[in-house]
């Protein structure tokens, strides 16, 4: 499944917040196709590494090159990544004001300047994709979290993204919503899409995931396949990670 | 018969010196005024008395044979200073209402109320005719402003339909506004307008530009020596000694020398309008 | 002092002939209060200095000074420059009606500014970053996702301050204007009858205030009809 030429490459990246470090030298490559999920304990830098990736964070230092476009201050290049980016968070992040079906047309139509029969007639395509199309004229605050995430699931895949990147997608949500979510999540990586997931779903990254990468205090600790993780962990810190995330 | 008449006449003599006596000793009169509202009634320098108020009492004091006592009062207590007796009349530009009226008697006026339209030197507009009475046609679509509830607004609402009413709470701003241009003319009293305005740089521009208007029915009858009611005779004694002032010109002698126009009555129109 | 119902019966219609202009000074003034308000408002939020400092210290002024100064400055202050009586302005100053709808209108700017950015900070930070990584611009970003937001969580300040700017224009009468205030000044200068003038006046004032309240309310309903009930 996974091919060869990589798609997301990080290469001692740093970042600070102030005098703290968030991130040091992560390095990590992604190649088209392939499934990377991130995991580590909370504050370890999950959201900065995987926002940093699509520049809502900026990095201070290393390079990131995503789909051919090395990431600097150069809005052309950040421009032409999110355009390729698609990026589910953990808050769902819809836009309240606007009923779904709406949440789904903007950005086509103001980024890729499609008609507004051809947005709706995308929107709707995805929609039925996350399996929701009859929610298509409600408000986001009128949907379970588990279909808000799944609309925001479709918002970001209408504009037909290379890469998706998932933070922490179902820790917001209700566990008898979480599968509904995973399935999605699952369907897409079947058809071959580039994904980076923060998740604690371990089953989910076990089925799913070609490299699962642990990070602790701001590194990349492991990186490893997921039969290899799960089953020998190199590191005393992954070893407790786990055994603390299986213990639930 | 002569005998008779001499003696009358040598009575009538007696009398006479005897009340001119008794007015030299007794007879004082005291006249209530503010002492502070220039130039009406106001100390000089060096304390001196003086203005056109204060020239009236001394015109009337000396035309009936009395002495004046001033007696300083502040405005809001004037009246009620009147009839406690704390003095008796009142010289203060107070301006003859029907409501005073209640209270108390006045004299004939002494000082007329009138407004004046003022506007730019040189401009003519031909407001008034040669008679002195307005050509409404001349005032459409001019601003004049006039101060809020004043009744130059009532004339003006009356006389000139084609005008429109710019309102002022006083008339500092209003003489302002007329100096910006804002207003192409103001009507107000021309005592006010002269001593605040048309004698300063800022109205040097700036001139009368209408007759005294002095229509009763809208600006009221003027300013009056007051008295209590009751003190018939005084009262007949004053507008006597007015009489003679606005006949022999010396009221108009007096206004003349605070103001480059007339404020008194210019012509005597007998006892009894109020 | 007795009250006489039948004289503020009498007195309505007549202050009513006001409202026509406490209206219009309200309509424009807030129009030109909303105008300056977004502009002042995109210059704070632009994060460059030179646009952000201008614009708060315009802030500062008219929300530290009381607007009938700021109308005296308009109305009296500005003439006393013999350039500004010879420019082009002078016929929009001249106007008594046109310099209040400046000073209220700079004034209720001031406000409405602070208010819809209380409305801006308000709009949650993530929706904003679902903007970018969907790959709108800052100004499209602005437009279809923190205005709207920013506008509804505004109504509820921006109605009062509307409110404000409408008994604010009392003040016109300051200036000349024949508004309810004016008019209501000149009738009782004339009628000495204050209490009874001045609560016609009143009662004209609460009945469009009502109405506003009202009409904001249900804008604000409109509004807000995407809002999840009860939390
Ligand atoms: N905007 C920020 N300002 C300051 N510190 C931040 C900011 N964002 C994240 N951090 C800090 O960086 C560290 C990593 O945060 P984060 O990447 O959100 O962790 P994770 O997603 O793994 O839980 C945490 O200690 C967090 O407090
Ligand atoms: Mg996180």
């Amino acid at each position: 499944m996974s091919g060869t030429q990589p798609v997301i490459v990080l290469d001692r990246v740093c970042k600070n917040f102030g005098a703290f470090r968030a991130l040091t030298n992560v390095s990590l490559s992604v190649s088209k196709g392939e499934k990377l999920v991130v995991c580590g304990p909370s504050g370890s830098g999950k959201s900065t590494m995987i926002r940093c990736i699509n520049r809502l964070e900026e990095h201070d230092g290393g390079r990131i090159i995503v789909n051919g476009h090395e990431l600097t201050k150069d809005s052309r290049n950040i421009d032409a990544v999110r355009r390729e980016v698609g990026m589910v968070f953990q808050n769902f992040n819809l836009f309240p004001h606007l009923t779904v079906i709406k949440n789904l047309m903007l950005a086509p139509r103001l980024v890729r300047h499609k008609n507004k029969d051809e947005a709706r007639a995308v929107a709707m395509k995805y929609l039925e994709r996350v399996r929701i199309p009859n929610q298509a004229d409600k408000y986001p605050s009128q949907l379970s979290g588990g279909q808000q995430q799944r609309v925001a699931i479709a918002r970001a895949l209408c504009m037909n993204p290379e890469i998706m990147l998932f933070d922490e997608p179902t820790s917001a949500l209700d566990p008898e919503m979480i599968a509904e979510v995973l399935d999605v999540m699952t369907d897409l990586a079947r058809e071959g899409m580039t994904m980076v997931c923060v998740t604690h779903e371990m089953g989910f990254a076990r089925s799913v995931a070609d490299k699962i990468v642990f990070m602790d205090a701001g590194e990349i600790v492991e990186a490893a396949t997921p039969e290899a993780f799960f089953t020998k962990p190199q590191t005393e810190r992954a070893r407790q990670f786990l055994s603390q995330i299986l213990a639930h | 018969m002569m005998k008779f008449k001499s003696l009358l006449a040598a009575a009538a003599m007696a009398l006479g010196v005897c009340g001119l006596v008794q007015g030299a000793q007794a007879e004082t009169l005291r006249v209530g005024m503010e002492c502070t509202y220039f130039p009406f009634n106001y100390r000089t320098p060096e304390g001196e008395m003086a203005g056109y108020d204060v020239d009236v009492a001394k015109g009337v004091a000396k035309i009936i044979g009395a002495d004046l006592d001033y007696v300083c009062q502040k405005w809001d207590g004037m009246v009620p200073a009147l009839l406690a007796n704390k003095f008796d009349i009142i010289v203060a530009s107070m301006s003859i209402t029907e409501e005073r009226l209640k209270k108390m008697d006045f004299s004939v006026p002494y000082r007329v109320s009138i407004g004046r339209f003022l506007g730019p030197k040189g401009k003519d507009l031909k407001l008034f005719d040669e008679a002195g009475k307005p050509v409404p046609a001349n005032f459409d679509g001019l601003r004049i402003g006039v101060e809020r509830g004043s009744t130059y607004s009532s004339w003006i609402n009356a006389k000139l339909p084609g005008a429109t009413l710019q309102v002022y709470d006083g008339n500092e701003p209003m003489l302002l506004d007329l100096a910006n241009g804002r207003v192409d003319l103001a009507i107000t009293n021309p005592m006010k307008a002269y001593l605040d305005f048309l004698s300063k740089p800022d109205g040097a521009g700036f001139e009368f530009v209408s007759p005294p208007i002095d229509e009763k029915e809208f600006f009221g009858i003027g300013v009056g020596i007051g008295v209590r009611k009751g003190q018939d005779e005084l009262l007949k004694r004053i507008n006597g000694a007015l009489e003679t002032m606005i006949k022999d010109g010396s009221l108009k002698e007096y206004s003349l020398k605070y103001f480059p126009f007339a404020i008194n009555p210019d012509n005597w129109q007998g006892v009894g309008t109020n | 002092m007795t009250l006489d119902p039948q004289l503020i019966l009498d007195s309505l219609p007549l202050i009513a002939q006001g409202l026509g202009i406490t209206l219009k000074l309200l309509f424009y003034s807030s129009l030109f209060g909303i105008a300056l308000a977004v502009i002042t408002l995109l210059m704070r939020i632009s994060g460059r200095w030179y646009l952000s400092w201008p614009a708060q210290a315009y802030i500062y002024f008219f929300r530290g000074t009381p607007i009938l100064v700021q109308i005296f400055i308009i109305y009296y202050g500005l003439p006393q420059f013999g350039f500004i009586r010879n420019s082009i302005l002078w016929p929009i100053l001249r106007e008594p009606f046109t310099c209040c709808v400046i000073a209220l209108g700079l004034n209720s700017g001031a406000y409405v500014s602070e208010i819809l950015r209380g409305g801006v900070l308000g709009v949650d930070k993530g929706l904003t970053e679902a903007g970018k990584a969907l790959g709108l611009s800052s100004p499209q970003r602005f437009i279809y996702i923190t205005a709207p937001i920013a506008i509804r969580l505004s109504l509820p300040a921006y109605s009062n301050e509307f409110i404000s700017t409408l008994k604010a224009t009392a003040l016109a009468s300051t200036v000349t204007l024949m508004d309810v205030t004016g008019v209501a000044r000149t009738l009782v200068s004339q009628t000495y009858a204050p209490y009874e003038i001045f609560i016609a006046a009143a009662i004209l004032y609460l009945a469009f205030a009502w109405i506003s309240y009202v009409a904001l309310a249900w804008l604000e309903a409109r509004a807000s009809r995407y809002v999840k009930k009860g939390n």
